[in-house]
């Protein structure tokens, strides 16, 4: 099918650098989730590969060949926008079928492929309507329905689900899955919410200010953060970053401290890292133990608490150092009380004083 | 205690009385006075004490013979210029307006200047742009018959504007000079108002210019050059200054508004002249009527 290759692209809006030497390849027929805070490039990555937008340098390849030059229906690409970009004077029908028409396909071809699309998205009803006759869930339906009918190679999602309420986003979420499954194409979906890269994702790409962060599976950028940015951006709630220091450091493990409290020797090293180095601990709210056994601990009052029902959300602080510990639905623990926080090391992660990971 | 809704049409009520006195004065008075007017034998004389004479102004036969503004070839010579100039100037108006806009739409440099250089005939008052043509078309001195006469297209410098061939396309020219920059500007609105995902998502459909232009955009702006050609269209079947100014006289380019202004002012006759405004008023009623139902442009809101 199609193999996307991006080669140290550079783009610049005036004097902003938004997208900085990032190159990439994304594998045929793979799901590839674009994601990062606002304004991180993701966007505008996502536009470059369409052909909506112009590249400084670097190239960009769709199966093998160079598109810099080439305009977007020249790609083979299909592109679903936040806002649908329904076309509000066609019917469904029109909409769903009108890149078909542009290509002169004859009438049954036309009418085949948008029943079948229709078909696959539980749309046949609404043919005949007007975009402005449907809820916000149809009309992102049909916005995916005009991708399908033309078979592109490559499917572009940018925030496709972000106008969706919350109930509708997660079903819709489920779909693309299936689509995805069934359609056999290469997707690359842009989006700010870490569960759909989670869920949705083979490889998940985090760019943070024009530069990849880190590429990888979801769950190697959930074990294995390259950096505090990753480590931060991925999960929820966020990764606790606790300031600590270096004790001391043997071949295979580096031991810190906890807020002078306890040490606790991480197997993570890192070769730049000298005894006495600031460092960051990092550690996700459902690794913590609280009121248990583990290798190092802290001791904190309760400042708030969530109860989420399966499960429960303690805020903590210490000589202001905020902490989120995960612990059961329903925990007894009240605001006030006092906990002890247990730090498993083998799910510490070690950042360096520049947010590079130890490893 | 009175509900929130009575209230709120109370409130509605009182904000609207003002305009309501200032359209019944403004508009209704003189409509209803002019009705009465050329139902009189009102002229120069008579004008303060007229007597009522029934539909005479309007059609009478006396003696055999037909009399009245119904009658009178000229008038309906009159309306036929009108609605001539009309269509074709309105048709003209809306293809440079569109043109004009999508020019003004290009963004470079020079968009400022574009800009601004599309508006200018609008800000020309009409007196001016009507003398400024007259000059341009004079048969000895103007400009045009010494460069068509250089060119060798024509021997002798021709008088385009009293010429009974040229002088109705010379004023829809110089209207349309005048007031395509209006159209232009409600259309430039429009293109501004497009959703530029629905643009970019026709781009990845594979829509070129011309295709975007005419399966996207044009139904997109299709409001607002509707509205456009209902304000151009009343304006034009209502025209006074330019065909005035240009050549009063001339029954190869006088208007229905020229044929009244003519038979009230110049002739006195006061009553015949108000029953030609009126006809001028229903004819003009009777084809926005028909305009705004078949491009039912009262439902706009519904549409899209």
């Amino acid at each position: 099918m199609a193999d996307i290759n991006i080669n140290t692209v550079n783009k610049y809006f005036g004097d902003v650098h938004v997208i900085k030497d990032v190159s990439l390849d994304i594998k045929s027929q793979s799901f590839t989730v674009l994601v990062g805070p606002s304004g991180c490039g993701k966007s505008t990555m996502l536009r470059m590969i369409a052909g909506l937008e112009d590249i400084n340098s670097g190239t960009i390849s769709i199966d093998g060949q160079v598109v810099n030059d080439l305009p977007p229906k020249q790609r083979n690409i299909a592109m679903v926008f936040q806002s649908y970009a329904l076309y509000p004077h066609m019917t469904v029908f029109d909409n769903m079928a009108f890149g078909l028409k542009l290509e002169k396909r004859s009438k049954d071809e036309i009418n085949e492929r948008v029943n079948e699309a229709a078909r696959i998205l539980q749309i046949e009803d609404y043919l005949q309507r007007k975009p402005k006759q449907l809820s916000g869930g149809q009309r992102q339906r049909v916005a995916i329905g005009r991708a399908i009918t033309r078979k592109p190679k490559v499917f572009l999602f940018d925030e496709p689900l972000s106008n969706l309420d919350a109930a509708l986003r997660v079903q819709m979420r489920v779909e693309l899955a299936k689509l995805h499954n069934e359609l056999e194409a290469t997707m690359i979906y842009v989006t700010h919410d870490q569960t759909e890269a989670m869920t949705l994702a083979d490889d998940i790409v985090v760019l943070d200010t024009g530069i990849v962060s880190q590429k990888g599976s979801p769950l190697e950028l959930y074990d294995k953060p390259n950096n505090m940015f990753v480590g931060g951006f991925i999960g929820s709630p966020k990764m606790n970053f606790i300031s600590s220091k270096i004790l001391s450091k043997s071949s295979d493990a580096t031991e810190v401290d906890i807020m002078g409290m306890s040490k606790i020797s991480v197997s993570k090293m890192s070769a730049s890292s000298s005894e006495g180095d600031s460092v960051t601990l990092g550690i996700r709210p459902e690794h913590l133990v609280v009121n248990g056994d583990s290798d190092g601990s802290w001791e904190s009052k309760v400042f708030v608490v969530e109860k989420l029902g399966d499960v429960t959300y303690l805020y903590l602080e210490k000589d202001g150092e905020p902490l989120v510990a995960e612990t059961e639905g329903h925990s007894e623990i009240k605001v006030g009380d006092t906990v002890k926080v247990g730090f498993p090391a083998g799910r510490c992660q070690l950042f360096d004083s520049s947010g590079q990971a130890f490893k | 205690m009175k509900s929130v809704s009575q209230l709120r049409k109370r409130t509605a009520l009182i904000f609207l009385i003002p305009v309501t006195i200032v359209l019944l004065s403004s508009a209704l008075y003189p409509l209803i006075s002019t009705l009465y007017l050329s139902l009189t034998d009102a002229e120069l004389e008579n004008f303060l004490d007229p007597n009522y004479v029934g539909f005479i102004n309007y059609l009478e036969n006396y003696e055999g013979m037909w009399y009245g503004v119904l009658a009178d070839s000229l008038f309906w010579n009159s309306v036929r210029n009108t609605i001539v100039f009309s269509v074709f100037s309105v048709s003209l108006e809306v293809i440079l307006g569109i043109s004009f806009a999508l020019i003004m739409l290009i963004e470079n440099k020079l968009k400022w200047f574009v800009r601004a250089a599309v508006l200018i005939p609008w800000a020309i008052p009409t007196i001016v742009s009507a003398r400024m043509f007259e000059w341009m078309l004079q048969d000895q001195f103007g400009i045009f018959n010494y460069i068509l006469i250089g060119m060798g297209i024509i021997e002798q410098g021709k008088a385009w504007t009293t010429d009974p061939q040229t002088s109705m396309i010379v004023i829809i020219i110089i209207d349309a000079w005048k007031t395509s920059p209006f159209v232009a500007i409600l259309v430039y609105a429009g293109l501004k108002a497009l959703p530029n995902e629905v643009l970019e998502a026709g781009k990845v459909d594979g829509t070129n210019g011309i295709t975007q232009f005419y399966y996207i955009i044009f139904p997109l702006i299709l409001p607002a050059i509707a509205v456009a050609i209902v304000f151009r269209g009343l304006d034009a079947l209502r025209v006074f200054d330019l065909i005035y100014l240009i050549n009063a006289g001339s029954k190869d380019i006088m208007s229905m508004t020229v044929y009244a202004r003519r038979e009230m002012f110049e002739y006195s006759h006061f009553g015949f002249g108000a029953a030609a405004s009126t006809m001028l008023t229903l004819i003009i009623g009777v084809i926005a009527v028909i305009f705004i139902q078949r491009t039912r442009l009262h439902k706009l809101d519904e549409m899209e």
